[in-house]
């Protein structure tokens, strides 16, 4: 099952050709080196974009990032837990 | 308004039953068009978006929607967990019970209504009319287009390649010369399927199929159809339309069509949608609840996302309708018309919450569900004429909905809630 956070992260990204892909983010004092991107979708709040990312570290974990553009932040989720 | 019938979906299908009435020189068997529709359903839609996004989900029996250990209701089960039993809109704790070792992961609409949007993209690319019925859903009209692929089961696999490329899921299409015979041929081969019916096709292998398995009729539909003999597809298309008639009224020749496979149902764009019949919103609680106060805040809140989506889409109604199911489970719905019409969030609140009181006065039953709905829809007049007597005369909360709306189109919903409804919107 997924565990909900709402923990501001930093993040390492790649913005080239109009696509942002998360490289490495740091979260409570751990970096994880993001190995895959399985999903990436977005939805408008009101006139700012929010970025979501569904990605695997290099532990196999999975998480749920967010981008918000309005306050260029970074957030994590959830976090998958068995 | 808040379910389909099986009357509103024939008459979906002919916009004005009285015009489908058979003309003194229709023949049975006759077409006015040489339509052909190709249905799209994708396969398991929710459950492959999050086995897709998740590899330890890989091969698990699935369950998307709420959670098991509260009253979270199935959104979509994969075809792993489906053969315990398990499908969409059964209570999660019954789908834990039939399969205890599925994994359940809770609904995430943003990505799915996402990834449908691109679906559509792609549906463009093959057909200039689509008409989308669900998020998961959709017809496209390819009448003249199978040629450019080869042939209509090319186009078909064309579409599914093009899908499972770019967004990774797998989904069954059906090919007929009717939206309702498209949307059987998808469903006959799934998941990953590709059917396309001809008439000989129809004939062969849909007439035998029990008549509930066409598109809208339902167990109370199904009964009257068995008490009048008529149990396959077949019976229902070789039965007298005129009996049909008399039994259902003009939808009962609609139905003898839809049956034989002879509707005109023609793919809509986006452009050519009839007006919305209503728009609704209703919330089952966390709990069954007794508190007046909860109960008040979330009618308000569910007037207010109404009133909300009304405006957004330029449109005001003229009844408003409440929706209460009590914890027996046990469910009315009220309406009051009004000669106005209106999408002012307070007015709607007003009148629903007045039509909640009389429905609890006097009654100690705890509540599960609160549904808001408001229908008699016309799109929104620029200048709208006031009565002497009529209710938005010198309402106090009115000017407030523009603001509301500016802010909420600037920032997002969720940046401005009255007060009062916080308690409801959990």
């Amino acid at each position: 099952m997924y565990q909900d956070l709402n923990d501001p992260i930093e993040v390492i990204a790649v913005f080239a050709g109009h696509q942002l892909k998360p490289m490495r983010f740091k979260w409570r004092e751990r970096v994880h080196k993001i190995t895959r991107v399985t999903g990436s979708w977005k939805k408008l709040e009101g006139e700012y974009l929010v970025r979501y990312f569904a990605v695997v570290d290099d532990q196999t974990n999975v998480f749920q990032l967010m981008y918000n553009e309005r306050l260029t932040d970074w957030t994590i989720c959830k976090i998958w837990v068995e | 308004m808040f379910g389909n019938s099986w009357k509103d979906r024939v008459e979906g299908f002919i916009d004005k039953p009285d015009e489908c009435l058979p003309p003194a020189s229709a023949k049975p068997g006759e077409r006015k068009s040489p339509q052909r529709v190709l249905h799209v359903d994708m396969d398991a839609f929710f459950a492959a978006l999050e086995e897709n996004k998740n590899p330890h989900l890989r091969g698990k029996p699935i369950v998307v929607g709420g959670s098991p250990t509260g009253r979270g209701v199935v959104s979509t089960a994969s075809y792993a967990t489906r053969q315990f039993g398990i499908h969409s809109g059964m209570s999660a704790a019954e789908a834990l019970r039939l399969c205890p070792h599925a994994v359940f992961v809770g609904s995430e609409l943003q990505q799915y209504t996402y990834v449908s949007a691109e679906l559509i993209n792609i549906y463009h690319t093959f057909s200039p009319k689509v008409e989308t019925t669900s998020v998961d859903e959709a017809f496209l009209d390819i009448t003249g287009c199978g040629h450019l692929f080869g042939s209509e089961e090319g186009l078909g696999q064309a579409l599914k390649n093009t899908i499972h490329e770019k967004l990774g899921l797998t989904c069954s299409v059906g090919i007929a010369s009717t939206k309702v015979m498209a949307k059987l041929a998808s469903s006959v081969f799934k998941p990953d399927g590709l059917t396309v019916l001809d008439r000989q096709g129809i004939e062969q292998f849909v007439y035998p199929l029990p008549v509930d398995k066409l598109w809208g009729i339902g167990p109370a539909t199904l009964k009257v159809l068995e008490e009048m003999g008529i149990h396959t597809i077949e019976d229902l298309a070789t039965f007298p339309l005129e009996k049909l008639q008399q039994r259902f009224g003009k939808c009962g020749y609609a139905l003898g069509k839809i049956a034989r496979g002879e509707e005109d149902s023609a793919v809509l764009g986006a452009h050519e949608l009839p007006l919305d019949k209503s728009m609704s919103h209703e919330r089952t609680l966390s709990r069954d609840v007794a508190d007046p106060d909860i109960q008040k805040a979330t009618l308000h809140y569910l007037s207010d996302k109404v009133a909300r989506r009304m405006r957004r889409h330029k449109y005001e109604g003229r009844t408003i309708t409440l929706k209460l199911r009590w914890a027996d489970f046990t469910t009315i719905t009220r309406a009051i018309s009004f000669s106005h019409y209106t999408d002012d969030t307070m007015f709607i609140y007003k009148i629903v919450r007045g039509i909640w009181i009389s429905a609890v006065r006097g009654t100690h039953k705890k509540v599960r569900l609160l549904g808001v709905a408001v229908s008699h829809l016309r799109h929104t007049t620029t200048q709208p004429q006031l009565g002497l007597f009529d209710a938005r005369a010198g309402r106090k909360f009115k000017p407030t909905d523009p603001t509301v709306d500016q802010l909420r189109n600037k920032f997002g919903e969720s940046v401005i809630l009255r007060a009062y409804s916080h308690l409801g919107g959990e």
